[in-house]
């Protein structure tokens, strides 16, 4: 008997399935926002989105079998030049892209627009795990610091220039993946703490946070006396603070556009405009009583009439879980985000079980992504987080997105299938 | 080897915001009830289903008013494309400004749902319209009623209707809403509760924007409207549009009683107006002019023109007298063409023998009327000559003067008989006597009545001693049941022998007294004129009476306000009134009078009243310069004689 000692696994089955569930999940959540009852000759026309996203999910499942029928030196090798592509696709959106909405990420390809912005964060999660695949990288030195945030600042600055900032979002994300790669916690701490201090700036006066940071520092400094280095740290975030108090109106007013200051203000419960109050007020209302209206179980599938019947804005796209939650209720939206949390808690365990650090990196990223994805989308469409133009990754309706993703997934799935294939 | 930092934050982050999310929406879905109610509200629209409104229908089974549909043309302005607003115009019968008025209306206040901004549109209009409908993709239409009136007749007593107001809805607890019409005036008004039915509602899911996409709950929840009550009325069809015909071009009222039911046969308001035109799309502008028309259209004349009853109130006045057995029917008096009160003489038509109360009536004598009221007051038994009005008030009320009869119309007005203590007030207490408040004897003075008492106390004498509560109402009827309003029978507690003296007095104004140009022919008509002094011009002319002599089946009365003796015009309308009724058809040889009072045009425009008040103001300023001139001689005489006593009295005056 030849003892069983396969070069690689079958892929993983617990990501596969999560996979098409959400899917499939998708594309019978686009059906129902958009199918009438209208059964005739025109129900499989391609003019469509459900039809669409069907065809859309075909081509991904031949882009997930071609994929996992490449080797995985191939792909590590195709990751610098992946990158390279998808930065000249950012810099050509900004030349020849197309605005909608305040945002400038689409390309015209005549029958599909093209949204770079999406097969970037692939390319850089590839890149970002090719560079830390390198035999000598440690990430303790500047320069390695440097090449690191580099790779990641390049298509947020690009993506930033579109006008996207649930993209720039995503990208800021990859913190998360170099925090496991060694970044102290306090990284993320101070991002926290930024957060924090430019919602308080935005809801009460600069004076009373400076007043309560003094006091706070004071009180530190008076407890901790003895060590010099926190005395000097806290010092600087003391500074920090006050110059970034005043920074933070200033970016509020001259840097968003009226657009974002209206969806900021939503959430903070501000006085709002009368033309806010029509557009972003109400849309998000509307998502919040159809999620609401959901109930425990639902109204039940083809049965949710806020979001069939168009009182919910963009419910194929960014809205999609409105949707979910009006027709399905609290117990499908439980569901969902329980099939999420599987899949990423999944794909953590795959990444922590790769013998390099490409794959690890690389899969980390990939739950960078998606997390980031799903977080600020449901928050947004349940009002803790302003509406930042994002899709729920696998279900909102968009070509760009699901084949994104599918890459993402799919790649993924690949490393871990050969990942004894490599040697450390 | 395994590198870096094992226990990433990512791993905690996805369960910290997993958890965030989850009693998130635990507090939404869950505790929140609320967005259930937010969902329905925002899908499923009301719409409301008006009831048709009960026909009002005459004593003989006429239709006298009916409902018509007319429509109501609704724009969506945001689905709007490419409005030709100037055909829409030509289709719709309007100015384009007033198109373009109401659509920037439209477009502020409400773009997102269907919105009239032509209402109550005329069918014949409305099917023009409808056949380019099409090209109008975002107008529509709902389909309304209104009320119609063949015989154009009776808006006096039918009333209109109008859109409610604030008022209107807080008073019927939440069952009006903006926007519907209701019964402001008249019978519309008084039973408008039965007449309109109860309104239906629609159930219907619509889309963000507005767009019909099926019924809620397959119509399960809808309510069916439920059609108003039916109103027989006791309205004489023709009568009333003849009596109508009659009144053109004069100022009054005619009000004809069935006695023996209390039934009102006819209501004449004169000047009236065709009820046709305060319905549709010009209500309003129709509405502004009969508002501000000088003559008042509006006026509800039998139930609320108070006017001095004259003659009319003799009847009662006989009654009175006899009842109360001051005189017998036999009393003879001589009148001398006057009754003397102080220096005032009340007038008389002639100088004659009045041998008993028949031949009183017959020929109108003030002063015979003079004298039995002042006996009747200053009657040794009784105490005081304010205790013998007192009772002569008393009596006389029981005629229905000065207190409200309780028709089924609102508004009603009580007259005026004068009070004891009014005239202690005007007077002082005691100090005024029979002679002093004479007028009221012949219905003068201070006395005033509705065109509806003097008909109802008509009727009493027609019924020898008693009168029904007059209503318009029959019954009402829905689907087989029936309701009536409440009628009351009110006694006079007069001894029914003295009606026959009066009844007799009455025939023979109309035979051969003042009113024989009352006389039908075949019918015997007992009737009273009456001239009405009034200040503010000619004279009132005013008949009433009821026919046939036995069985009487109509009291009539009517007035014809500045237009002279009671024999000129109202008599003659009040005959004419009685045969169509009575005979159905008026007798040839009465032809030409029906036609001369078809004719007669006694109504004044403002500018003419104008033109005959300045008359009158230059003959009293002509007056009050020569009263001046004489005034001025005579104190420059008195002068002169003053100026003479001074310069004696000067001097002893300094004395003291």
């Amino acid at each position: 008997m030849v003892p069983n000692k396969r070069a690689y696994d079958p892929i993983d089955s617990t990501v596969l399935y999560c996979y098409l569930f959400l899917v499939v999940l998708g594309i019978m959540s686009i059906f129902a926002t958009e199918y009438n009852g209208d059964i005739s000759a025109s129900f499989f026309s391609l003019k469509h989105s459900y039809m669409k996203q069907s065809l859309w999910a075909f081509i991904s499942g031949l882009m997930f079998f071609s994929i996992l029928g490449f080797d995985r030196r191939i792909l590590q090798l195709i990751s610098y030049p992946v990158y390279v592509f998808v930065l000249g696709l950012l810099m050509l959106v900004l030349l020849v892209g197309q605005k909608t909405k305040g945002q400038q990420n689409w390309i015209n390809l005549g029958a599909f627009k093209l949204q770079p912005s999406e097969f970037a964060k692939f390319g850089t999660a590839m890149a970002l795990a090719k560079y830390f695949d390198t035999p000598s990288m440690r990430f303790v030195t500047r320069k390695e610091h440097f090449i690191a945030y580099a790779i990641l600042g390049i298509p947020l600055v690009l993506v930033a220039g579109q006008g996207d900032a649930g993209s720039c979002l995503v990208f800021a994300a990859f913190i998360f993946v170099l925090n496991r790669e060694g970044l102290s916690d306090l990284v993320i701490f101070l991002g926290l703490y930024i957060i924090l201090v430019s919602v308080l700036s935005l809801l009460v006066s600069q004076f009373i946070i400076i007043s309560i940071t003094i006091v706070i520092f004071l009180l530190m400094v008076y407890w901790n006396w003895g060590n010099k280095i926190l005395v000097r740290v806290l010092s600087v975030i003391l500074i920090g603070t006050c110059l970034y108090t005043y920074s933070v109106s200033y970016i509020f007013d001259q840097v968003l556009e009226k657009h974002q200051r209206d969806r900021i203000n939503v959430i903070l419960g501000k006085e709002l405009s009368k033309e806010a109050k029509r557009g972003v007020a109400y849309n998000l209302n509307q998502s919040k009583i159809a999620i609401g209206s959901g109930g425990i179980i639902g109204k039940g599938y083809l049965q949710g009439t806020q979001t069939r019947y168009n009182y919910v804005p963009e419910t194929s796209t960014d809205f999609i879980f409105s949707a979910i939650g009006e027709e399905w209720g609290f117990a499908g939206s439980l569901v969902l985000i329980m099939v999420y949390v599987l899949m990423l808690q999944r794909l953590l365990l795959l990444a922590d079980r790769q013998r390099n650090s490409y794959g690890r990196v690389y899969i980390y990223s990939v739950v960078a992504i998606i997390f980031t994805h799903v977080a600020i989308n449901i928050s947004m469409t349940i009002g803790l987080l302003p509406v930042i133009g994002i899709p729920l990754p696998l279900l909102s309706y968009g070509g760009s997105s699901l084949i994104s993703f599918t890459f993402m997934i799919a790649t993924a799935l690949k490393l871990d299938s050969e990942r004894r294939m490599t040697m450390r | 080897m395994k590198r870096g930092n094992e226990n990433g934050i990512l791993e905690k982050a996805i369960y910290i915001v997993a958890l965030i999310l989850i009693v998130r929406l635990f507090f939404l879905q869950v505790l929140s009830p609320a967005y259930k109610l937010k969902a329905h509200d925002n899908v499923v629209k009301k719409e409301t289903v008006y009831p048709s409104r009960g026909l009002f229908i005459d004593r003989k089974g006429k239709v006298m008013v009916y409902n018509d549909a007319v429509y109501d043309i609704l724009i969506q302005w945001n689905i709007t494309k490419n409005l030709d607003t100037l055909k829409l115009c030509e289709l719709l019968n309007t100015n384009i400004e007033f198109v373009r008025e109401k659509l920037d209306e439209i477009k502020r206040t409400s773009p997102n749902k269907p919105t009239p901004f032509v209402k109550l549109l005329d069918p014949e209009t409305f099917a023009r319209f409808q056949e380019h409908l099409f090209e109008f993709p975002s107008i529509s239409f709902i389909t309304r009623t209104v009320r119609r009136y063949p015989y154009s007749s009776g808006a006096a007593v039918f009333g209109y209707l109008s859109e409610v107001t604030e008022n209107n809805i807080a008073k019927s607890g939440g069952y009006y809403e903006l926007g519907d019409y209701m019964g402001t005036t008249g019978l519309e008004q008084y039973y408008d509760s039965l007449l309109r039915g109860v309104k239906g509602y629609n159930f219907q899911v619509v889309d963000v924007k507005n767009t019909y996409k099926g019924k809620y709950k397959e119509g399960r929840d809808d309510i069916i409207p439920v059609a108003g009550w039916d109103m027989v009325t006791g309205l004489d069809a023709e009568l009333q549009a003849y009596g109508e015909k009659l009144m053109q071009g004069k100022v009054g009222g005619i009000v004809a009683i069935d006695p023996s039911t209390g039934e009102i046969l006819a209501y004449v308001s004169s000047p009236t107006y065709d009820p046709n035109v305060l319905t549709g799309r010009y209500r309003r502008h129709n509405f502004n002019e009969l508002f501000t028309d000088y003559n008042k259209p509006l006026l509800n004349r039998p139930i609320q023109a108070m006017y001095p009853p004259g003659s009319t109130f003799k009847p009662a006045a006989a009654m009175v007298m006899l009842q109360h057995g001051v005189h017998g029917e036999k009393w003879s008096w001589f009148c001398p063409g006057g009754y003397r009160v102080g220096n005032h003489v009340v007038k008389c038509h002639a100088s004659h023998a009045i041998p008993d109360v028949e031949t009183a009536l017959q020929y109108s004598c003030n002063s015979y009327f003079c004298k039995i009221y002042n006996d009747f007051i200053m009657d040794s038994t009784i105490a005081s000559p304010s205790a013998g009005y007192q009772k002569w008030r008393d009596m006389m009320s029981v005629f229905g003067y000065g207190k409200v009869l309780g028709i089924d119309l609102k508004g009603e007005k009580r007259g005026n008989l004068p009070t004891v203590k009014y005239y202690n007030k005007i007077f002082g207490l005691g100090s005024w006597r029979a002679a002093t408040v004479i007028s009221n004897s012949i219905g003068q003075g201070e006395v005033l009545a509705t065109p509806l008492q003097i008909a109802n106390a008509m009727a009493i004498i027609a019924n020898r001693g008693y009168y029904i509560t007059p209503k318009v109402c029959r019954y009402l009827v829905k689907d087989k049941k029936y309701r009536a309003p409440k009628k009351t029978r009110t006694y006079t507690g007069y001894d029914s022998v003295y009606y026959r003296y009066v009844v007799d007095g009455l025939e023979k104004v109309v035979l051969a007294g003042t009113a024989q140009a009352a006389q039908i022919p075949n019918i015997s008509f007992c009737g009273k004129t009456g001239t009405a002094q009034n200040p503010h011009g000619k004279d009132h002319s005013i008949f009433a009476g009821f026919a046939p002599k036995n069985n009487p089946k109509i009291a009539i009365a009517v007035f014809v306000e500045n237009a002279g003796f009671g024999a000129t015009y109202a008599a003659p309308i009040a005959s004419l009134m009685v045969e169509k009724y009575i005979q159905d058809t008026i007798s040839s040889k009465r032809k030409a009078l029906e036609e001369r009072m078809f004719k007669a045009h006694l109504i004044k425009s403002k500018e003419e009243v104008e033109l005959i008040r300045k008359e009158q103001q230059r003959r009293i300023d002509s007056i009050a310069t020569r009263l001046k001139s004489v005034t001025d001689t005579l104190r420059r005489n008195d002068k002169s004689k003053m100026n003479n006593k001074t310069s004696v009295t000067n001097p002893t005056k300094k004395k003291p």
